[in-house]
């Protein structure tokens, strides 16, 4: 067995998962190659670490420190009361009722200044704007009555 | 007690059963979450919020289902999530130095093949090392693998508690090995010769 073949079978020989023609053909290659063998050793002395990970059996206190952080959730649900729920809701109903009133305005405004639908009034009241401001051609002073008045 | 009648004393609003729970299964949550952050007071803070889970959901407990099962795939989950946490702080504290600390600092790395480190150094290199090359595992793998080698859960409960077939977990385990294999080799490779 050759260096290459005993990498990739290192961790199933180690836990002893092969067949025991090859382990024992790896038993062999290592005691023999001392690259093999110090690899082999850092990796068994690795996979060693899963075994002495402490294990704790007893947690003093743990149990209040349950009790204590279920006490504090429930004295703030009952502080807050129905207001979680109603801060949940009040948020998309505020942008509901905005946007719809921001269609309801924009439409009142879009009609208010419609420009193409004129009624009768609306002309006069445009003539006697335009006859007080000026606006009408007609009615101002033409560039020969100013030099003949001179 | 049994765990049905603890449970059903529980839904109840039995406190005397819920202490009892926790009091029988606190070490299997505080391990299972230590297996996976690696750290007794993360791990102690993530359980308690397991049992808290429990204590609010359990009127949801399929009476069939094992109480270990639910256990161990709740303590997993927190235990991931608080990993993903963890690794999204590291990074934005590591961009808040380089923006907030340009000078360069040195850092005192321990040689990682001297002869005269001791034990203790040394064990930490290997739990570095080996956490490092079990975190960089994919999700599935390092649940499946976690949970057979450091809480010795049989196949057929990880099976349960993942949801998989047998088959799925004998094939995640066996990957997970040689992938673990390849990195540690990698490694010591490059720091041996």
């Amino acid at each position: 067995m050759n260096c290459k073949e005993v990498h990739k079978n290192l961790i199933f020989y180690f836990e002893n998962e092969l067949n025991t023609e090859t382990q024992s053909k790896i038993k062999e290659h290592i005691n023999d190659c001392v690259s093999c063998k110090i690899l082999y050793e850092k990796i068994k002395n690795t996979l060693g670490i899963i075994n002495i990970e402490e294990k704790n059996k007893s947690y003093p206190f743990f149990f209040t420190r349950i009790q204590q952080k279920i006490d504090e959730l429930n004295s703030s649900e009952i502080k807050t009361g129905f207001l979680p729920s109603f801060t949940k809701l009040l948020k998309p109903v505020t942008l509901a009722i905005l946007i719809a009133f921001g269609i309801f305005f924009g439409i009142n405004l879009g009609n208010k200044y419609e420009t193409n639908n004129y009624t009768e009034s609306n002309e006069n009241l445009l003539q006697a704007y335009a006859n007080e401001y000026y606006v009408n051609g007609l009615n101002e002073e033409t560039i020969e009555t100013f030099l003949l008045n001179d | 007690m049994e765990d049905k009648i603890l449970i059903g004393k529980i839904i109840n609003q039995d406190h005397r059963a819920f202490k009892e729970l926790v009091d029988k299964y606190s070490s299997l949550v505080i391990n299972t979450c230590k297996s996976f952050v690696h750290d007794p007071d993360d791990a102690q803070d993530i359980a308690q919020d397991v049992f808290i889970e429990i204590y609010q959901s359990i009127h949801k407990f399929r009476e069939e289902a094992k109480i270990s099962t639910w256990l161990y795939r709740i303590s997993v989950n927190k235990s991931l999530n608080f990993i993903r946490k963890r690794k999204k702080n590291i990074l934005v504290k590591s961009i808040e130095h380089f923006f907030l600390n340009s000078e360069k600092e040195e850092i005192d790395i321990p040689a990682s093949n001297s002869q005269n480190a001791d034990a203790g150094i040394e064990n930490e290199e290997r739990k570095n090392i080996l956490y490092k090359s079990i975190e960089s595992l994919t999700y599935n793998q390092k649940i499946a693998f976690t949970l057979n080698k450091f809480e010795d859960v049989s196949y057929k409960e990880i099976a349960e508690i993942m949801d998989l077939s047998l088959s799925s977990v004998e094939s995640l385990i066996h990957r997970a090995k040689i992938n673990l294999q390849k990195k540690l080799i990698n490694y010591y490779k490059k720091n041996i010769y």
